[in-house]
Parts: C-alpha cells; sequence; structure tokens
C-alpha cells in the first residue's frame, strides 16, 4: 500500500485514485515476467522481387539512407528516377535561428523505443519524464509544444499506451525540432516545435513489412508506386498485449489494455501541384479491475475504464508559379477520450477543422516573403464528474476533493495572419516576423513580433540570435465560461538566444546557444476563482549539440544543457523551481557500424534529480481511512531526487544467406547506475519515504527476417 | 487538454507497471499494524444532519473518534488543531469518556464530542446533490506519535429531499461482523483466513479494513483475506467498514487463540 506520489501534473488526477500499488511485486510473477523478460521482435519484410545481392552490400562512403538494407533504392537501371526525390516543387522555409533536423536511419537507431518522435529526447534543451513520450522544451511544461506531421497538428501524436508515435517510423523521412525563437508560421505555444515530415515522392518499389512484437502489437506496413506520379503507404498496428496480460490476471482482477492505429497516406505529383492527403487512426483503452487500496467494494478491487481515440484527415497541397509557392494544407480531426472510476467520469469530444496556409514569395534572389495564414474552428463538447483539484496543492487527492458536474459544449474560433521577411545582405541574413492573432474567447487581438538574425562571419562559423514574442491561449478547460475564468489572459513568453555554428573538424558540428525565457499570464490555480492569469516564470540557459555525421560507418552526437528554471505562482506567492528544473542534463549518443555484420550503439545520459515538494504535515481523512499529506508553499520544489546515470546499448548481427537475411538486434534499455525517478513512495500514513527506482532495466531482442 | 489528459493515461502503462515492480521496496508499508497510534474513524450519531434555519433552535452532531493503540502505550493527548486553508467546527469533548477497551493485542479508546450543525446561511450547498458539509479536526497524539483528524460531516438542507439510501441506513444502521475466526476459539497459527460480513448495506462504496497486532495482510481492502504470520497465542483482529458516500461507519473487534 504504497502511496506513489509525483510532480506529475495530474490534471484531473483520476489517476491518483487508482491502486496504490502494494510493495509485493505486483500480485505475483506474472506481470514481472511480461516485462522483464526478452521482448521478441520478429519482423518480416517481404519483397516483391528479390534484392540483388550487390545492392545488399552498404557502401560505407554512400549516404546513410544508401545504408539501408530496405530494398528501396532503386536498382541501377532506374537511377534516372533516383533524381525525383521529395516534393516537385521546392519546399521553402525560413531559416531559423534554433533548429535541429535528423535523419529517420539514425534516428530509429538511437532513439528510445526505435521510435523516430522521441528522439527529442535526446536533444539538447529538452526534458524528459520516465515513462511519457513528450519533453518539456526549455523550461515548458511539454503540452506547451507543438507537434505537427507534416503540416497537420495532431491531437496526440504519440499512441498513450505504447507511448511509441503513430507514424511508422518506415514512411518518416526526417524529424525536425524547433526548441525555441521558432517562425512567425507557428503559434498558439510557448514552448516548441516538434516536426515528422514524411516521405511521399521517393517511392519506387512495392515494400511490404510485418512485424510481430512479442508481446506488445502486430503491425502491417505496405508503401508502393501506384503511377509514375503517385504513391501510397498503408498501414496498421494492433496491439496484442491483451491476451498476453490478461492471461496473468490473478482471479478476481481484470486487465486489458488495447490499442489501434492505422496511418494512409496518398501522395500525388502533379504538373503543377503535389498533394499528400493523410488518415490517421488511433484507437486505445483499457479495462482494469485489481486489488487496490482506494477499493471502494467490499471485494478490495478498483475498476477502471478509458479509451482515447481520434481520426485525422487531411492533405497538403503545394504549388507554384514564378517566385511563388503556395501551400494549404486543411485537415479536420476528431477525438474522444472517456475514462471512469468509481463514480468519477470523463467524457469530452473534439472536433478540430484546421486550414493552414502558407506562401512564399521570391522577390529578388536575397529577398523572400513568407506569409500566410490560419484558421481553427474547435468544438469540444463535455461530460465529467470529476474532483475539483483546486487549492489542494501539489498532493491532490481526488477522494477528498469536492466533485463537480461537468456538460460543457463550446466552441472555439482562432484566426491568425503572419509574415515573415527574410532578407539576405552579404553574409547577414534578418529575418524579422509579425504573427496577427485572436481567438473568440480572448476579446483581445494580439500580436506576436519575432526577429531573427544570422551571420556567416566565416565559411565555418555563424553567429546567430533570436528575439521574440510568443503567445499561447491557455487551456480550454482553464479558458471555459462554465468551469474556468473567462477573464484569463493569453499566456505570453518572450524568447531571447544567442549562439554560433561552427564546422569544428571533419563531419564534427557544433552548435552552441544561449538562452533566457521569460513567461507571464500563465495559469495559476486559485481557490476562488479557480484560475487566474498571476504565475511568471523564468528559464535560462546554455546548450551544446556537438554531431559527427559523415554518412560513414558511425554517427553520434553530445548534447549538453545547463538550465534554471524558476516561478511565482501569484503576486505573493514565493520564488521556487519549477517542475521541470532540471540544472544538468547531458546525452552522449553513437552508433558504430563495424563491419557489415556488425553493429553497435547506446547512450549515456546523466541529469540532476527531478525537484520535489516535501510534507510537512499529515492528516488522517475518516471518511475514506487515507493520510492526506500536506506542504508549506515555501517549500515546494525544495528537494530533489537524486541525479542519476543511465546507459542503453544494443549490438546488432546480420546473419546473411542465400536468399534471405536475419537481423538480430539485443541489448539493453535505460539502465539506470544510479537509481532515480521523479517519484516518491511513501507509507500509508507519510511517516516513511524513499525513492523510486524508475523502470527497471529492460533486456530485449529483436529478430527480423528480410526476405 | 486531450493532451494533458493522455499524459497522464501514458504513464497508466509504462509507470504504472514500472512502480508496480519497483514496488519491491525495502520499507514495508503495513496500515494494518496497530504498532502505534492509530486513527481507526469517526462515528455519527446520525447520517442525516439537517441544517436548521436561521434563527431556528441549534442541531446538535455527537462524533465517537475511534484510535487504537499497542497494549501499554502511553495515555492519549488530545486538543484542537488547526489546518491550513481548512475551518474546523468547534467540538466540545465530554468531561467523562468511554474506558479504553483492552483485548491481546491492542486496546481500543473511543472519544465523544459534540458540534453544531451550521445553520443554512453558514454553508454552500452543492447544485450536485443538494448537500453541504462542515469539517471537524482534532489532535491526539502519544509523545512523538501524532494523529491529525478530519472528518467531513455531511449536511442536508431543510425540505430538500433525503438520499433514501442513507435514510434507510439511519433506521438499521450498517454493520460488520467477523465470521472467521470465531470470538475466543482456537484455529491455526501460521496463516489464518479472514472473513466478515455486512448487514443492512445499500447502494453505497464501502471501504473495508483490517487490523492486527501481529503479522500482515496483503489485501486490508477485501471482505475476505488472508492473515500471514500469526503467531501462537491470543491475538486480536478488527474489522472496520465505511460508506463513502453516506458516512457511515462501524466494526467489531474479537480475541481468539491461535495454536
Amino acid at each position: 500500500m504504497w502511496q506513489v506520489v509525483g510532480q506529475m501534473d495530474f490534471s484531473l488526477s483520476l489517476f491518483k485514485a487508482l491502486p496504490k500499488l502494494r510493495g509485493n511485486c505486483l500480485e505475483g510473477i506474472g506481470m514481472r515476467l511480461v516485462f522483464s523478460s526478452v521482448f521478441l521482435m520478429i519482423s518480416l519484410k517481404s519483397l516483391s522481387q528479390t534484392a540483388d545481392p550487390q545492392t545488399e552490400q552498404p557502401d560505407e562512403n554512400v549516404s546513410a539512407e544508401a545504408e539501408q538494407e530496405e530494398p528501396t533504392s532503386p536498382p541501377a537501371e532506374k537511377v534516372e528516377r533516383i533524381d525525383v526525390t521529395g516534393s516537385r516543387i521546392q519546399k521553402t522555409e525560413v531559416d531559423q535561428a534554433s533548429k535541429i533536423e535528423i535523419s529517420r536511419e539514425e534516428a530509429e537507431l538511437v532513439a528510445p523505443s526505435g521510435d523516430v518522435a522521441q528522439v527529442p529526447k535526446l536533444f539538447p534543451g529538452t526534458l524528459a519524464r520516465p515513462g511519457e513520450s513528450e519533453v518539456s522544451i526549455r523550461g515548458s511544461d511539454a503540452d506547451d509544444s507543438r507537434y505537427f506531421i507534416d503540416d497537420l497538428e495532431v491531437p496526440n501524436l504519440f499512441e498513450p499506451l505504447s507511448g511509441t508515435s503513430v507514424v511508422p517510423s518506415k514512411a518518416i523521412n526526417n524529424l525536425v525540432f524547433y526548441p525555441g525563437n521558432f517562425a512567425a508560421e507557428y503559434g498558439n505555444s510557448t514552448g516548441g516545435v516538434i516536426k515528422l515530415e514524411t516521405r511521399g515522392g521517393d517511392i519506387f518499389e512495392p515494400y511490404s513489412e510485418f512485424r510481430l512484437n512479442v508481446p506488445i502489437y502486430l503491425s502491417a506496413y505496405h508503401e508502393q508506386e501506384l503511377t509514375d506520379n503517385s504513391t501510397v503507404i498503408v498501414s496498421g498496428r494492433k496491439s496484442t498485449l491483451e491476451g498476453f496480460v490478461s492471461a496473468f490476471a490473478e482471479d478476481g482482477q481484470v486487465f486489458l489494455p488495447y490499442f489501434q492505429d492505422a496511418y494512409l497516406q496518398h501522395y500525388y505529383d502533379g504538373d503543377s501541384f503535389t498533394a499528400k492527403t493523410r488518415f490517421i487512426h488511433s484507437l486505445s483503452g483499457a479495462e482494469l479491475k485489481i486489488f487496490a487500496e482506494r477499493s471502494t467494494s467490499t471485494d478490495g478491487t478498483t475498476e477502471f475504464d478509458f479509451e482515447n481515440g481520434y481520426n485525422l484527415f487531411g492533405t497538403d497541397i503545394e504549388l507554384g508559379s514564378g517566385g511563388l509557392n503556395l501551400e494549404i494544407a486543411p485537415f479536420i480531426s476528431r477525438s474522444r477520450t472517456e475514462f471512469s472510476v468509481s463514480d468519477v467520469f470523463f467524457n469530452i469530444e473534439v472536433t478540430s477543422l484546421n486550414i493552414p496556409v502558407r506562401k512564399q514569395f521570391e522577390v529578388s534572389r536575397d529577398f523572400n516573403i513568407f506569409s500566410g495564414f490560419e484558421l481553427v474552428y474547435q468544438d469540444v463538447n463535455l461530460q465529467a464528474l470529476v474532483p475539483d483539484r483546486v487549492s489542494q496543492g501539489p498532493f491532490f487527492d481526488p477522494e477528498n476533493a469536492d466533485k463537480i458536474l461537468l456538460d460543457i459544449d463550446e466552441s472555439t474560433r482562432r484566426q491568425a495572419v503572419w509574415s515573415t521577411f527574410e532578407y539576405r545582405w552579404g553574409n547577414l541574413l534578418l529575418a524579422p516576423s509579425l504573427r496577427l492573432f485572436s481567438q473568440s474567447s480572448i476579446p483581445e487581438l494580439s500580436y506576436d513580433p519575432r526577429f531573427i538574425a544570422r551571420y556567416n562571419y566565416s565559411p565555418s562559423q555563424t553567429l546567430k540570435m533570436g528575439i521574440g514574442q510568443f503567445t499561447q491561449s491557455p487551456r480550454p478547460e482553464e479558458i471555459s465560461s462554465e468551469y474556468g475564468n473567462e477573464d484569463l489572459d493569453w499566456i505570453r513568453s518572450i524568447h531571447y538566444m544567442v549562439g554560433l555554428e561552427s564546422n569544428v573538424l571533419n563531419n564534427w558540428t557544433s552548435d552552441l546557444q544561449l538562452y533566457v525565457k521569460n513567461w507571464r499570464d500563465d495559469v495559476t490555480e486559485d481557490a476562488l476563482q479557480r484560475y487566474l492569469s498571476s504565475t511568471t516564470r523564468q528559464s535560462k540557459g546554455l546548450e551544446w549539440f556537438f554531431r559527427y555525421s559523415n554518412l560513414g560507418p558511425w554517427f553520434g552526437w553530445l548534447s549538453y544543457t545547463y538550465s534554471e528554471t524558476e516561478e511565482k505562482r501569484g503576486p505573493d506567492a514565493p520564488t521556487v523551481p519549477s517542475d521541470n528544473d532540471a540544472t544538468h542534463i547531458l546525452n552522449i549518443v553513437g552508433n558504430y557500424k563495424i563491419n557489415d555484420s556488425w553493429q553497435i550503439g547506446g547512450r549515456l545520459k546523466h541529469q540532476t534529480g527531478y525537484v520535489f515538494t516535501p510534507i510537512n504535515e499529515v492528516w488522517y481523512q475518516s471518511n475514506t481511512d487515507t493520510y492526506q499529506p500536506i506542504s508549506d508553499p515555501n517549500l515546494v520544489n525544495s528537494e530533489r531526487v537524486e541525479d542519476t546515470t543511465s546507459a542503453s546499448v544494443f549490438v546488432q548481427k546480420d546473419w546473411k544467406y542465400e536468399s534471405w537475411k536475419l537481423v538480430t538486434r539485443f541489448g539493453l534499455e535505460e539502465y539506470q547506475f544510479t537509481k532515480s525517478s521523479p517519484n516518491i513512495n511513501y507509507n500509508y500514513d507519510y511517516s516513511e519515504r524513499e525513492l523510486t527506482t524508475g523502470l527497471p532495466v529492460i533486456p530485449y531482442i529483436e529478430l527480423r527476417a528480410i526476405l | 487538454m486531450i493532451r494533458r489528459i493522455l499524459r497522464v493515461t501514458n504513464l497508466s502503462f509504462l509507470l504504472f507497471f514500472g512502480l508496480a515492480l519497483s514496488s519491491c521496496d525495502d520499507i514495508e508499508s503495513t496500515p494494518e499494524l496497530v504498532d502505534k497510534l492509530r486513527a481507526v474513524g469517526v462515528a455519527q450519531d446520525s447520517l442525516t444532519y439537517v441544517s436548521p434555519e436561521d434563527g431556528a433552535a441549534a442541531v446538535t452532531a455527537t462524533l465517537t473518534f475511534v484510535l487504537v493503540t499497542p497494549n501499554g502505550a502511553g495515555p492519549i493527548e488530545s486538543g484542537a488543531a488547526e489546518k491550513t486553508d481548512t475551518t474546523f467546527r468547534e467540538l466540545t469533548f465530554a468531561a467523562d469518556q468511554p474506558a479504553a477497551e483492552v483485548y491481546a493485542d491492542f486496546t481500543l479508546h473511543r472519544f465523544v464530542a459534540t458540534t453544531t450543525i451550521p445553520s443554512q446561511s453558514e454553508l454552500e450547498f452543492s447544485p450536485l446533490d443538494g448537500t453541504a458539509y462542515f469539517d471537524v479536526g482534532w489532535r491526539f497524539s502519544i509523545g512523538s506519535d501524532v494523529e491529525l483528524f478530519q472528518s467531513r460531516i455531511k449536511v442536508y438542507q431543510s425540505g430538500e429531499r433525503i438520499d433514501p439510501t442513507i435514510s434507510g441506513e439511519e433506521n438499521q444502521p450498517l454493520g460488520i461482523s467477523i465470521l472467521n475466526p470465531t470470538e475466543n476459539l482456537s484455529v491455526p497459527a501460521g496463516t489464518v483466513t479472514l472473513s466478515a460480513e455486512l448487514s443492512n448495506d445499500v447502494e453505497d462504496n464501502y471501504r473495508i479494513s483490517w487490523l492486527v497486532g501481529v503479522g500482515s495482510i496483503e489485501r486490508i481492502r477485501t471482505i475476505e483475506t488472508d492473515w500471514e504470520g500469526v503467531a501462537a497465542g491470543n491475538r486480536t483482529v478488527m474489522v472496520v467498514v465505511r460508506g463513502l458516500r453516506s458516512n457511515a461507519f462501524n466494526y467489531q473487534v474479537i480475541d481468539f487463540v491461535a495454536e
């Protein structure tokens, strides 16, 4: 009956009403077998034709993409088609001050869980919490950042149960990460931007892959060229976990997690335009009935049901004429989340229509104008009976909180126009920009001025700077007229950044940045008005990204972040470290291809311990037979768990046979030399505590048969 | 907001298991063990207090604070307590309190207090179910062992419909009795199967707990469970039930012999 208390933001905190897991190693050995046993992945790739053995001998001097054993590389006689890659129309972007880009080939070799979308966890400026796929960027909360698949902003990039991206890695071309000072076309964010850019025009040969990841899921992927100017990607994934896990449930318990997702893409490259049309489906849920400390029935069990899903349909159209490029990417999404535990329930449906339009006009060789507009219509329908977490502080207890009944049907419209003027004057590039925006729930029309400059003062070194305002709307529940405070203001942040990009040695690049980020009018929970625009926050730090990449046998990087993030939750509140404050974060990442058969790679991470709030008073709640901890507001986030160092390693061996190849990959994921996690375990009455040790080390073996 | 919710549920998988696995801890958490001063609950003399209208005669509630201590523990001291952001209703403790009940493994203490029900203008009634709450709090201690009690008392509005399941309970109060082991009879030492049954239970959410002086109980919230490490000798077991909606509260304590 351990009380597990962390600094995670349980917005509705229903999860804390869930079982307090007893120190008995999860009700038996069965569950442990599932997660500490070998993970077996079998991937069968069937090809429409037998690959030429010559094409399977990677040339160490060719590109990383060409190193792929997957036979998407066109045969020699089709070399002329290699030139037709990507969009027919050149994709134009404003030069950025803070940007990291990584190819899918590199990312999936080193990213956590092999998931390309999680590779930002290894970049400077990010803080990742155990078990979470999203990252906190430069002191922001994880949900202050925006996630895109090309130009489509998805409700949730990560499938919530497996924690991996809903877009299959094979469909991704590269990942782009903007930790701050991003372009004016991205609004409603005080954090950063993470964008997955998908493939389309580079698909020539049919390619199919069937994967059984025991015990998690079964997936199928297929891509092929339909006509000379169109391609298609079809992918689906279905969990197999439910049958496996439920087999280990004890009598009287039910444990049925499930998920499924699908990704369909059609790409058309016409004479005057290109169009990439996507349908994305994601559905996940869980049914649980387990023995729990917070049980409300005499059999000692608690039931918990959860389901979440969304469907997104959108298209990205690009057309160009002369010096003008135009992109239109309308998409519609509908998402739904339901959960219930005991008598508490929460059902929400969100329908959203987004119409972003973007154009680039080349005035002259040195002068480009980027501009666009964005229209968003969002309808939120919410029914809930939930505990009101207001004024309970960091140790929110849903059972002891007042419950509120919500029935909200609200619509929101957002509109924005933006322009960036990019002018190059010799070695100097200047890019002032302005974003004007409004939202139906906030009467005030607002604007974000931004400015970026880059100066190439030598062939190998570029100085850069950025300053700008980045504004974000309060969350729908916070600004809701029925539940929150409709008088909340925009949340504003100012990003300051200076940096130096260098080509240090052959194939070594360095990106050093200093940043300061100031927030004002962030939302504070208040006992009377529920929410107030009264939090100020500051994050400042140094980031260094030192990267090696020569398209040869190895690649890797070192990323280091020094940062301090503090906040003041109201005019009379003390200044305290933010939940996202971690002074030092170091990541060393590498992968080395020893020869045609062997590869070795891994990650090493060191991080300052997470902050947490100590308890200085505990009350016995007689109505629920539980103990409620209380903290002193002056002690919020005043202590830290231990610093932690962890390593992940893998070895890959390719076994080549006459007509097929077997790839074996094995290793350890997140072995902690110093055990630490943001969660603290307390005994039943909080008289004793100990640090949790985070996730156990997970050894895995992956087998892939390539036919 | 969706992403925010999902961040919670995202934890529900990896973190759920991670915490479960990492819960093979060095320090045991033993809420079932009476090894120090322990709060058990608060019994009300009624489950249907009605708030008087302004100027009407005062309505009094009688509350009984129940605690247990290991046998031989020092005298319990008590006094008023204050809690940040919570205003407690004043309590008056009678001069003559019930005598402590000494069992084989631990001692049961009861402290009876009265308070007045706030008038309607002093309360804010929920539009959800038409009820309001007020809080009482008190401090009990033996040396450095301190139990800070908080109890929320549900109050109905005069003239409002009272939950029929609750009013039914008032006529026939919720009961709980231990079926196994049987009082004063012998059972084999080691592992003892505990079972109890409710009486006059209605459509409420119930929270069970077991309290013992030795050994450990893996699932203290189930009405039938196993008690391990029962040493031979005279032993005591206590079962408690609470109605989470009604505030109903009852318990039974028995002694038996483990051989």
